[in-house]
């Protein structure tokens, strides 16, 4: 009887995965298909690979998705480290109430975000470029960086903050110390998990970009539009290939 | 208070509200220079309350607290010459034994060489050379101990404080880390303040001993001063173990005065003040002051009541009867196991229970 239901959780745990990673799994599988027509198997190569690395747009757009990433990561590190050690260690009125404001991003849908986001900027007539996209990112992933710090804070026993205090450290030498490095994994963890969606952003990114300012899911996107063609294969292998790395890396520092 | 004697640390009237309840209640007393001096108190007394507020993390709302004379108000922690040996040690689990050490001295910017040679000869003396590379999470218990010792020592403060110093050691290593503190103490000379639950733990290492119950001092006083001679029920039921018996006192001449419980025969007890007289009282006994015996060896003077052996707990180096005195009423009393070897006494059994009439000691109710 146990053995039985073992084997159907097996089976329905083996059919989640084909279904999660099969598709991703053709569109890897196809980028080294030396066909044309992308239905059909006609030996490999790696000639769509050499396709993009000759492809100057994608190199405008790949340095822009890093640059936007990069910043948008590090400002939303910053505030959200901020923000969690507010959160976890200080005694203030109102304190729920900010916690929710900060948290609302990740229950709004994403368009809502977009579309909200682009408003604002033609309010302000701010010009759309690189650095809308930016502050979009920088929205939509501050409050997962805030929930991944705040979950490491609270494993941080505030007994050894006491005991730098006790041992002659000033509040702030307590934090740098002693909290900053116990939460260094988190911080990478979190970090690289931003980096990650920011690469992969496309729908916050759409509404909040301008001339020039393509990024590579954008690119990819575009490039859709005269059809699926094995270079969008090979550039989206290489999309999932990087964030699954960066996501496993990230992962394997949070659980450090 | 001697004026000779250096006092280390004065608590003034020292108040401190958790909510609604006062978890000290104006607090106040003085120890010494190069005292070991403990408080002891069950949990929810105040006592680590009151190490906090002395170790600054946290703030009264009343009172002052003087180390060497100077008041700390205001002052946070790491403006204070004291440290603390915190109950679970907390120790930085990301540094090594050394630089756990040598946190202190470098947060006051003290020069490298001088770090080096003073971590190096606090390790020798908590005898933990070699360890230095060790991460905490790679040392035992006791060795974990000794580097929160440590830590704190090598920052010369004034006082340390102990939380619960051997709280998380077992039996054996306590024992070992209650010889060694003391031989600590004696080499540097620094005042200790601990914190304990644990009666036997403050008799064995303290030089005095502030007994708290409910936020106040109840008693401050040597060990022997606590326990031969408890100003209360509460010190004399906290400190050492005690046989109590409720009742009334009945009447009293020049030597003896005549205590009544109800169900059990008049009772002789010698120390007492002739206001008692008629008043509701609570008597108590410690063991070791009453002996057992098969037949009645009562006489005009000695108390002697005929009870229960109701259990027999054999301990090694005693033996420990719980005899029923009275309706309700249980004691417990000591027996040499070698002594009692042939004559032991087994549950069920009638005895006799018998005691001087000094050592019965008489609280107001």
């Amino acid at each position: 009887m146990k053995n039985r239901s073992f084997q159907w959780l097996t089976g329905i745990s083996m059919g989640t995965l084909v279904f999660l990673y099969g598709p991703i799994l053709v569109i890897l599988l196809f980028s080294f298909n030396a066909s044309k027509i992308s239905a059909m198997w006609e030996g490999g190569t790696l000639y769509w690979y050499q396709q993009l690395a000759g492809d100057h747009s994608l190199w405008a757009a790949t340095s822009n998705s890093l640059l936007v990433g990069a910043v948008s990561t590090f400002v939303a590190l910053g505030l959200g480290l901020g923000a969690a050690v507010f959160l976890e260690r200080g005694r203030m009125l109102g304190q729920p109430l900010i916690e929710g404001v900060l948290l609302l991003p990740l229950v709004i849908p994403e368009v809502m975000l977009g579309v909200a986001l682009l408003l604002f900027f033609v309010m302000l007539e701010w010009p759309l470029g690189l650095a809308t996209v930016t502050i979009g990112h920088c929205v939509v992933n501050l409050p997962l960086v805030i929930m991944v710090l705040r979950a490491r804070l609270r494993k941080i026993d505030p007994v050894w903050e006491e005991a730098a205090r006790d041992l002659g450290a000033t509040p702030w030498q307590a934090f740098v110390h002693v909290t900053f490095p116990l939460l260094r994994p988190a911080i990478l963890g979190a970090g690289l998990m931003a980096f990650t969606l920011s690469l992969d952003d496309f729908v916050v990114t759409f509404f909040t970009t301008g001339p020039g300012a393509t990024t590579l899911p954008l690119k990819v996107f575009s490039m859709m539009r005269t059809g699926i063609t094995p270079e969008i294969n090979a550039l989206s292998a290489i999309l999932v290939t990087v964030s699954m790395l960066l996501i496993g890396v990230s992962l394997a520092f949070q659980r450090k | 208070m001697n004026p000779e004697e250096n006092l280390c640390v004065q608590i003034l009237e020292l108040t401190k509200r958790h909510g609604d309840t006062l978890a000290v209640d104006r607090l106040s007393l003085e120890v010494k220079e190069n005292e070991f001096f403990s408080i002891l108190g069950p949990s929810g007394s105040g006592k680590t309350t009151t190490l906090r507020l002395i170790a600054g993390l946290l703030q009264p709302d009343h009172g002052d607290i003087l180390v060497n004379g100077q008041s700390m108000s205001g002052l946070p922690p790491n403006q204070r010459p004291v440290n603390t040996v915190f109950q679970d040690y907390a120790l930085f689990p990301h540094l090594t034994v050394w630089n756990n050490i040598a946190f202190g001295l470098r947060m006051q910017g003290v020069a490298s060489i001088d770090i080096a040679t003073r971590v190096g000869d606090v390790l020798d003396m908590v005898k933990l050379p070699g360890k230095a590379d060790r991460l905490p999470s790679e040392l035992s218990g006791g060795e974990q101990q000794r580097v929160a010792l440590a830590r704190a020592l090598v920052n010369r403060p004034a006082v340390i404080l102990l939380d619960e110093p051997l709280g998380a050691l077992d039996q054996q290593l306590r024992q070992a880390m209650q010889r060694e503190l003391k031989v600590i103490q004696a080499q540097v000379g620094v005042t200790f303040i601990c914190v304990t639950h644990h009666q036997s733990e403050a008799l064995l290492l303290s030089d005095r001993i502030a007994v708290m119950n409910e936020g106040r001092v109840m008693q401050i006083g040597t060990p022997e001063e606590l326990y031969a001679q408890p100003q209360s029920v509460f010190v004399a039921k906290f400190v050492g173990q005690s046989n109590v018996l409720e009742g009334e006192v009945v009447a009293g001449d020049d030597r003896f005065s005549v205590f009544q419980s109800p169900g059990i025969k008049p009772l002789h007890i010698s120390r007492m003040s002739q206001e008692m007289v008629g008043a509701r009282a609570m008597m108590i006994l410690r063991p070791e002051h009453t002996a057992l015996s098969r037949e009645s060896q009562c006489d005009d003077i000695e108390n002697c009541l005929e009870v229960l052996i109701e259990q027999v707990f054999y301990l090694g180096e005693e033996m420990q009867y719980a005899i029923n005195v009275g309706p309700q009423i249980s004691w417990t009393v000591r027996g040499d196991p070698q002594h009692d070897r042939a004559t032991r006494f087994s549950p069920g059994e009638k005895a006799f229970v018998h005691w001087k009439p000094e050592h019965g000691m008489i609280f107001p109710q």
